[in-house]
């Protein structure tokens, strides 16, 4: 296989395709497409060492924010718990394994895994480890983070709450406090991640 | 100002790096495989639209949940449980409801199949705009999950056997198909075609 020619200066606009060389920027600073005003690359203020502390702890805090109840409901004499994990156990029970298993991977397996994957890559970065894995690491995180939608559930949560508030006597559960610790985590990761940085440890003569 | 691959050069879709093109050929630092644009881009998203159009039929009316009470059933669609919503006096959560499970699903389709029409008929307007719109288009599509977290939330809490049960309906499945389908839908659609047709480079309008 014929091996191609690469240019590590210049930069191409993910959504138009604008051709551009590569400047250096200060910290925090963004570059923008002058094109279609889209995000080209940006000097992040968040090192892989501190993206490593900030991914551990959103894995710490999904355990608890899946397992603990979110609310308890008292109505009609007895009380009903629900966690995040028996919400979607509950519906695959009914029989709908397809809502069940969308449920399940938009609001647990995506933002999992994804932010497994960045914390393996922010480790493997960190401590300047040579793994093949690494590649591998960074596509997963880029293909996951559209599936990870856990700002729509807290939001959904909230819809849910105001219409059960009516029905019946509710506290909110410990799980609730992990799963909001757990967003935020989630938004900064998100806003701090520089891919294009990630990418530029990859070494390019290992491919075969 | 000019594109990449006016240059003959190309954009890696996994890892960003600019390469100089040639055919059948991988990025030498991720491996993929390098093309210009993604391939059968148009296609692939008018497929998706096309099946989310067929599934938007029942998931608007067939019911998404159905409320058993003492042996009776009362099935609801979308609609009818935003109309109990404003009934019942949250007029807010109402209106959140109905933008995320009503409008989002139907503008997005309609908005992405006017940007697609309008890219093949080569309609003159503004690049920046069409853009503009469906970035917007790409952003509020992933909110319409936001009615079936709130079904598997009531379906888990309320749950007192032969008193009062809510299990999801027949639409549920159908609304989640739209839902997967247009989010498929925008990702498959190559946003670089868009400003592939200007010919002289005038994008400043």
């Amino acid at each position: 296989m014929a091996m191609n020619k690469y240019n590590e200066t210049l930069v191409a606009c993910e959504h138009c395709d604008l051709l551009q060389v590569k400047q250096r920027l200060q910290l925090g600073q963004i570059a923008t497409c002058p094109r279609c005003g889209s995000r080209l690359y940006f000097n992040s203020s968040c090192s892989p060492m501190s993206m490593l502390a900030l991914t551990l702890t959103a894995l710490i805090l999904l355990f608890p924010a899946n397992l603990y109840p979110l609310l308890s409901m008292t109505m009609v004499g007895s009380t009903e718990t629900a966690s995040l994990s028996q919400a979607t156990l509950k519906i695959f029970h009914e029989g709908n394994y397809f809502v069940a298993f969308l449920i399940f991977f938009c609001s647990t397996i995506a933002p999992f895994l994804m932010l497994l994957s960045l914390c393996c890559a922010s480790f493997v970065i960190s401590f300047n480890l040579q793994t093949r894995w690494l590649k591998q690491l960074l596509k997963w995180v880029d293909y996951l983070t559209h599936w990870s939608m856990l700002e729509v559930y807290l939001v959904s949560f909230l819809v849910a709450l105001i219409k059960l508030v009516d029905l019946a006597d509710i506290e909110l559960g410990v799980g609730l406090v992990c799963f909001c610790l757990l967003m935020i985590i989630n938004s900064l990761v998100l806003s701090y991640y520089d891919s294009n940085s990630y990418w530029q440890r990859v070494p390019i003569d290992a491919v075969s | 100002m000019q594109s990449a691959k006016d240059a003959g050069l190309v954009r890696c879709s996994e890892c960003a790096l600019v390469c100089s093109f040639q055919k059948n050929s991988r990025c030498p630092r991720c491996n993929a495989l390098l093309t210009f644009r993604q391939t059968n881009s148009l296609q692939k998203t008018w497929a998706f639209l096309l099946t989310a159009c067929i599934f938007i039929i029942p998931a608007n009316f067939m019911p998404i949940t159905v409320l058993i009470s003492q042996g009776k059933e009362t099935p609801d669609t979308i609609l009818s449980g935003v109309i109990t919503l404003v009934e019942s006096g949250s007029p807010g959560i109402a209106i959140i409801v109905f933008v995320a499970s009503i409008v989002v699903p139907l503008a997005k389709i309609l908005g992405m199949g006017f940007i697609l029409i309008s890219l093949q008929l080569k309609l003159n307007m503004s690049h920046r705009m069409r853009f503009i719109m469906f970035k917007f288009i790409d952003w509020v599509g992933r909110w319409s999950m936001l009615d079936l977290f709130v079904i598997s939330i009531m379906v888990a809490v309320i749950d007192k056997g032969q008193l009062l049960v809510i299990v999801p309906g027949p639409g549920a499945t159908a609304f989640a198909s739209v839902v997967i389908l247009t989010l498929l839908a925008a990702k498959s659609f190559d946003t670089r075609l868009m400003w592939d047709l200007e010919k002289d480079n005038d994008w400043t309008n």
